[in-house]
């Protein structure tokens, strides 16, 4: 069971449905946060940071259209 | 939840008493609540901002001069020391504060899973123990009017520690800096650096494309129409014949020309492959090859002793000196094995010596002469070859001028066709050349043209995944803006109501009722409540935020009902127990009436009641009758275990003999 508030957990499951994320975005970040409430990962870590976030980078997926990733990102895409 | 129980602290040579308080019960565990009753000037703020430094770490001492603040008044230079004990999920924690007055420093030392001189926190704790979260659970009353302060952050702060959206917020930057770590050595990071290098790509590839499809038809092209020359050949030559004194004459140069070209053609080739050695092109490079020799010759290079030899040494069970192999020899032995070269090392420069030697090793200037002899019997060769072809040429322009038009139509046709044979054999090689000869990115050679586009693909490759790293970076951190915003709108509204289910049974009298949480804590209908509404605004607040967060932190609070008037202090009261699993109070004698004896009940009685107070003439009384066991003195104070003292303990009769006050 995870140490991160619900809210918050459901917030990141909410937000990446918004963005047509798959769940497993959602749930690496969680696992992120809670892996810092129990001492298990630091921030100051670079290494393990960049990690997590290649790992996390796997997960999403790109929109396959110009026009979808617009939509998402607007003037960003 | 990570549990964290303040143990205890001990001061010593600071503006407080030297003192030691242990807050544990006798199993260990801490009391639910303990009451540290001290007088005015006996330095229960200076004990609290103690508390709340050592809590911080390095980052509350950015001002030299607060170092000094908490110096003992009238001393000059010297230390003071501040440990704080703490439970973190069962485990030790200790904080070690020094003060250095003299140089205004502070300087810690942290004991988790080993003693390390400076503020090395447990992981979990990372967020909490921090100077901006700190004064949160080593509360008083000015932070209760910062969460109500529009103008300050602090309602947003508490939130986001508490709830880890400051983890979250600091994910997206530790995102920026993995896309900075991965594009730092890219030669593009935009679009348009993409789209160029597709666009390149593309050139490229239709190029080769192209040039492929010319190569098919240059290929089948030559064979026919040098199978049309051929044939047109031998028939200008059988017309030729046809003057059977020609014809002889033809016979005989075509056989000079052959023998003239094949002599050509063996003398160059031997040219060739004695120009490519130095020493037939310069005395100087002879006598360099020469110097090389003597020169290995006089290092004693190679050795006689290779490193294999040393390698197979070293896993004998004896040296050759006879002595036993130990580890230390063999270590030696392998250590040193390097110094000296291996074996293919050695073939190498034996290889260069005989080689020098055998095709090198005569007087210098007699390599130079050799080959400008080759190299003069190859232009007597040319020579020979160019007057037969010249006899050729007359022979051939004599039967042509002889006025046989049929002969002259079958030349200019056959010269025609080998002219076309030419451009598309040239134009051939072109495309068939190894490298871009000097064209660059225009080359027409398709090997060339291969390594081109093979090159653009990686560039295009690179660029791709870039963009796909910035793209993904983009959308993560967008979700998680928007997760965090989201995340902030439920807990608030939650808070929101959990915060005013508490102010409604505490202020009976005076609502106040709260809007909203953003920065600050937003009140309904009004912009500010009164001393007593804020501080139990401050409480009710507080009580919602540690309820619901990832660490579990004793609450220390100074003076807890402050400005409360007395019907609040009883509300109060029963709510700060529940506030948190500890709560350390520190209060004053007037702060008693209508709150202690209330507390305790809403603490079940697992309350630890200690009065601190300075030891001089004046309170040296106030000792006796107390009973010894409850009794710790220091060289400058005094701390008093006993709950009927802190119950009679009258800080206002400072001095007098205490009296008793009913619950």
């Amino acid at each position: 069971m995870t140490r991160v508030n619900e809210n918050v957990v459901a917030a990141l499951k909410a937000a990446a449905t918004d963005a047509g994320q798959p769940k497993e975005v959602a749930q690496r970040l969680v696992s992120w946060l809670d892996a810092l409430a129990t001492g298990n990962a630091d921030l100051a870590d670079v290494s393990e940071a960049a990690n997590r976030i290649g790992d996390l980078l796997d997960q999403v997926k790109l929109p396959v259209t110009d026009l979808d990733l617009e939509a998402l990102l607007g003037d960003e895409a | 939840m990570t549990q964290v129980r303040l143990l205890g602290w001990k001061a010593a040579g600071l503006r407080c008493p030297d003192h030691e308080i242990s807050l544990a019960r006798t199993d260990g565990r801490p009391h639910h609540v303990s009451l540290v009753q001290m007088p005015n000037g006996t330095g229960k703020t200076t004990t609290l901002e103690l508390l709340r430094a050592a809590f911080s770490g390095p980052g509350a001492w950015v001002d030299p001069d607060a170092v000094t603040e908490f110096a003992p008044r009238g001393s000059v230079g010297g230390r003071g020391a501040f440990e704080v004990r703490l439970l973190v999920d069962d485990r030790r924690f200790t904080i070690e504060m020094g003060l250095d007055f003299e140089n205004r420093r502070a300087e810690f030392r942290t004991t988790w899973t080993s003693s390390v001189p400076r503020f090395q926190r447990p992981p979990s704790l990372l967020r909490v123990l921090t100077p901006e979260f700190a004064p949160f659970f080593v509360f008083d009353g000015e932070l209760a009017h910062a969460l109500l302060d529009p103008r300050k952050t602090r309602a947003r702060e508490a939130l986001e520690v508490q709830f880890q959206l400051s983890s979250l917020n600091q994910f997206r930057k530790l995102m920026d800096r993995y896309w900075d770590d991965k594009t730092r050595n890219s030669t593009t990071k935009g679009d348009k650096g993409l789209t160029q290098r597709r666009n390149k790509l593309n050139e490229l590839s239709q190029r080769r494309d192209r040039l492929t499809v010319e190569k098919a038809e240059l290929t089948k092209r030559l064979a026919v129409q040098k199978a049309k020359r051929d044939k047109l050949e031998a028939e200008y030559k059988a017309h030729f014949d046809q003057d059977s004194q020609a014809q002889e004459e033809r016979k005989r140069l075509d056989e000079e020309l052959k023998r003239a070209s094949g002599n050509l053609g063996t003398l160059l080739a031997n040219a060739l492959t004695d120009a490519r050695k130095p020493q037939n092109l310069s005395p100087r490079f002879t006598a360099g090859l020469q110097a090389l020799r003597d020169n290995l010759d006089k290092l004693k290079l190679p050795e006689s002793a290779a490193k294999e030899f040393f390698d197979e040494l070293a896993h004998d069970t004896h040296c050759v000196c006879g002595e036993e192999m130990t580890d230390d020899r063999r270590g030696a032995i392998l250590a040193r094995r390097d110094s000296y070269l291996g074996k293919e090392d050695m073939g190498v420069l034996n290889a260069i010596k005989g080689a020098i030697k055998d095709t090198a090793g005569d007087q210098p200037s007699s390599y130079r002469e050799a080959f400008d002899k080759q190299l003069a019997r190859l232009r007597d060769a040319v020579r020979e070859r160019d007057l037969v072809q010249g006899e050729l040429d007359a022979l051939e322009k004599r039967r042509l001028e002889g006025g046989d038009a049929e002969l002259s139509a079958m030349k200019a046709r056959l010269e025609e066709l080998n002219g076309a044979l030419a451009k598309d054999a040239a134009r051939l090689a072109t495309i068939d050349a190894d490298d871009d000869s000097g064209h660059g990115e225009d080359t027409e050679s398709l090997k060339a043209l291969a390594k081109k586009i093979k090159r653009a693909g990686d560039l295009v490759a690179e660029a791709t995944e870039t963009r796909d790293i910035r793209l993904k970076t983009t959308i993560l951190k967008k979700l998680i803006t928007g997760a965090v915003a989201e995340a902030t709108n439920r807990i608030a509204k939650q808070l929101v109501d959990a915060t005013n289910a508490r102010l409604e049974s505490i202020l009976t009298r005076s609502p106040l009722r709260v809007a909203d949480v953003r920065d600050s804590v937003v009140l309904d209908g009004q912009s500010r409540g009164s001393p007593g509404q804020t501080l139990a605004l401050g409480y009710a607040f507080l009580l919602g935020l540690f309820d619901a967060g990832q660490v579990s932190l004793p609450f220390i609070v100074d003076s807890p009902t402050g400005a409360l008037d007395k019907n609040v202090r009883r509300e109060i009261a029963e709510l700060l127990p529940s506030i948190s699993q500890q709560l350390v109070a520190f209060t004053t004698s007037s702060e008693y009436e209508q709150f202690v004896p209330v507390l305790d009940r809403a603490a079940r009685g697992d309350v630890q009641y200690l009065t601190m107070f300075r030891l001089n003439d004046a309170t040296q009384p106030l000792l006796a009758g107390v009973e010894p066991d409850a009794v710790r003195l220091s060289a400058n104070g005094v701390l008093i275990t006993s709950k009927s003292f802190f119950e009679g303990f009258d800080s206002e009769a400072y001095g007098e003999k205490p009296t008793t006050r009913a619950a």
